[in-house]
């Protein structure tokens, strides 16, 4: 089966890119030829990511399809994933199938209106009510499908033992997350020590002996699998990345800095989010709609 | 008991659509896309034989309950709707009539959609729940959780200890170890009595992912035993027993 995906860009580690980095490479796994469209030198952050050209690297390694954003493709799709309101252009260029993903309840994540699109999914339940009671989205048209984690990348391993707790906190570095930042280095001390993982992208960050920070890597999974507690905001990667890793995260409103801890059972978590079953739903759900 | 949100304006004050569009108002026009509107409802395939048997007990809210029904794709699954008895006694009845090995019991005023029944009938617990939202996106308590000898209400499920919803599916085979719904309760408490029952003997329960939309509790006399309900949950469910049934998960 031929899937194309498409979203807004593929140029820096942050949770859209990563989604469809994870979600090509099992649907590839599970016998199907993929293509992503997207944006692949300009992140869209205005800070160029240094290593997001990693995500591209692999998929082409891993024999996936690379398209430019702006490129007419030829390839008869069977199914077309797409992400953000800009895809609408891809959907555009070919009569086909669509299953439009909704990231966020956050405008620039809308649900695109178009009528190739089957089916919308949700990555949790918040944004199906969302996308019905905001968007006016039938709600005979909403599936939820949450977020998938390679659970062979993102495993468990013994840490170093240390004298002190280590909490990572690997995200963007932004306006959105600086309230949730800055608490966690105000609360970092001796015995609790913070590392912050990402790309400073304009968070006005107060400082700490006792709170790092450094730039993003790919290999996010030895940061998480070293940690004591992973802290992250909205039910982000990294709180399913560090269950995976068997590593408590704990999940941060950015306003209000409610927390809830997250640890779900293995059946929840691994129906839910292994990658493998994140891939076979999106294929069980095109074999209905077909 | 949940009041009916106000008119302001001509808008409700609870949808923040025209009152003419409000589900509160108007059941059969559930709010949808302008463009959306005009494209016909688009269902999967369906299945040939049935998945499930769907028992709904009504009391007095056609309105309502024609809307679930719409939200229904009937071709895969039987569904029983049993009038004039109370929730547990409609359920019981259902459950007789029912004939296949997945029965999803459903309040009456709610909005399903066929992907939400499909991961009732296919998720691996015994028994499945479906996280509740109002119409208007606010997400509905989904359970309870014990801290110091009294249940605390949850908005997230995964600190749940013993889940509430009006929409859960049981495997046949756990139906007949559990037995039926009590019936000494008159519309409420039924189903937290029947998930400590399920939690005692050892069966495990999970969310599915994909929510239902719930008019919640709008029949009149819902909470008309409250009291009684209240009292015969805490007599037969101690403190000491609840203690001793969430040791074992």
């Amino acid at each position: 089966m031929k899937i194309l995906i498409g979203c807004l860009s593929m140029a820096y580690l942050s949770g859209s890119p990563l989604y469809h980095y994870e979600l090509a490479r099992e649907l590839k796994k599970q016998g199907n030829d993929v293509d992503i469209i997207s944006e692949w030198q300009n992140p869209v952050t205005e800070i160029e990511d240094p290593e997001g050209h990693i995500l591209k690297d692999n998929l082409i390694k891993e024999g996936i399809g690379i398209l430019n954003h702006n490129e007419n493709y030829k390839t008869k799709y069977d199914l077309m994933i797409m992400s953000e309101p800009q895809s609408k252009t891809y959907i555009e260029r070919q009569n086909c199938p669509v299953i439009n993903v909704i990231h966020s309840e956050y405008e620039c994540e809308a649900p695109i209106i178009h009528p190739n699109i089957k089916a919308y999914v949700c990555i949790r339940p918040s944004i199906a009510m969302h996308i019905y009671s905001q968007h006016k989205i039938p709600y005979q048209m909403i599936k939820v499908i949450y977020n998938g984690v390679d659970r062979e990348r993102f495993c468990k391993k013994n840490h170093e033992k240390r004298d002190y707790k280590l909490i990572v906190a690997p995200c963007t570095l932004d306006k959105l997350r600086e309230k949730f930042l800055n608490y966690l280095i105000e609360n970092s001390n001796e015995k609790n020590r913070v590392r912050l993982i990402g790309l400073n992208c304009g968070a006005n960050l107060k400082s700490s002996p006792y709170a790092e920070i450094v730039n993003g890597t790919f290999n996010i999974e030895k940061e998480i699998q070293n940690a004591d507690a992973v802290a992250g905001i909205l039910l982000g990667r990294v709180n399913l990345e560090a269950r995976s890793c068997g590593i408590p995260s704990y999940v941060f409103d950015p306003e209000s800095l409610k927390m809830q801890r997250y640890y779900p059972d293995e059946l929840t978590f691994d129906t839910r989010h292994n990658v493998k079953n994140v891939a076979k739903q999106f294929m069980d759900l095109y074999a209905k709609l077909s | 008991m949940q009041n009916k949100p106000k008119i302001i304006g001509g808008i409700c004050e609870f949808c923040g659509i025209p009152a003419k569009e409000c589900p509160h108002y108007s059941v059969n026009k559930t709010p949808v896309h302008p463009i959306l509107a005009d494209i016909k409802p688009i269902l999967p395939k369906m299945s040939e034989t049935k998945i499930a048997d769907i028992i709904i007990p009504t009391h007095n809210r056609s309105d309502l309950l024609k809307q679930t029904l719409e939200s229904i794709p009937i071709d895969p699954f039987n569904v029983f709707i049993i009038r004039g008895k109370t929730y547990s006694q409609g359920n019981n009845i259902g459950i007789k009539m029912a004939q296949t090995d997945n029965l999803i019991f459903c309040n009456d005023d709610m909005i399903l959609n066929y992907y939400l029944l499909e991961e009732l009938c296919e998720s691996p617990f015994d028994i499945a729940i479906a996280q509740q939202y109002l119409p208007d996106g606010n997400p509905l308590f989904c359970g309870l959780k014990w801290v110091n000898n009294d249940f605390m209400v949850l908005f997230d499920q995964h600190e749940v200890e013993v889940p509430t919803s009006a929409l859960f599916r049981i495997k046949r085979s756990v139906m007949d170890k559990l037995g039926e719904f009590d019936e000494g309760f008159k519309n409420g408490g039924e189903d937290h009595d029947l998930f400590f029952r399920a939690l005692e003997m050892g069966f495990n329960f999970g969310f599915v992912n994909t929510p239902v939309l719930h008019f919640s509790s709008q029949s009149s006399g819902r909470f008309l035993f409250e009291k009684e309900n209240t009292q015969r949950l805490r007599e037969r469910w101690t403190n000491e027993r609840i203690t001793n049934l969430l040791k074992k998960i």
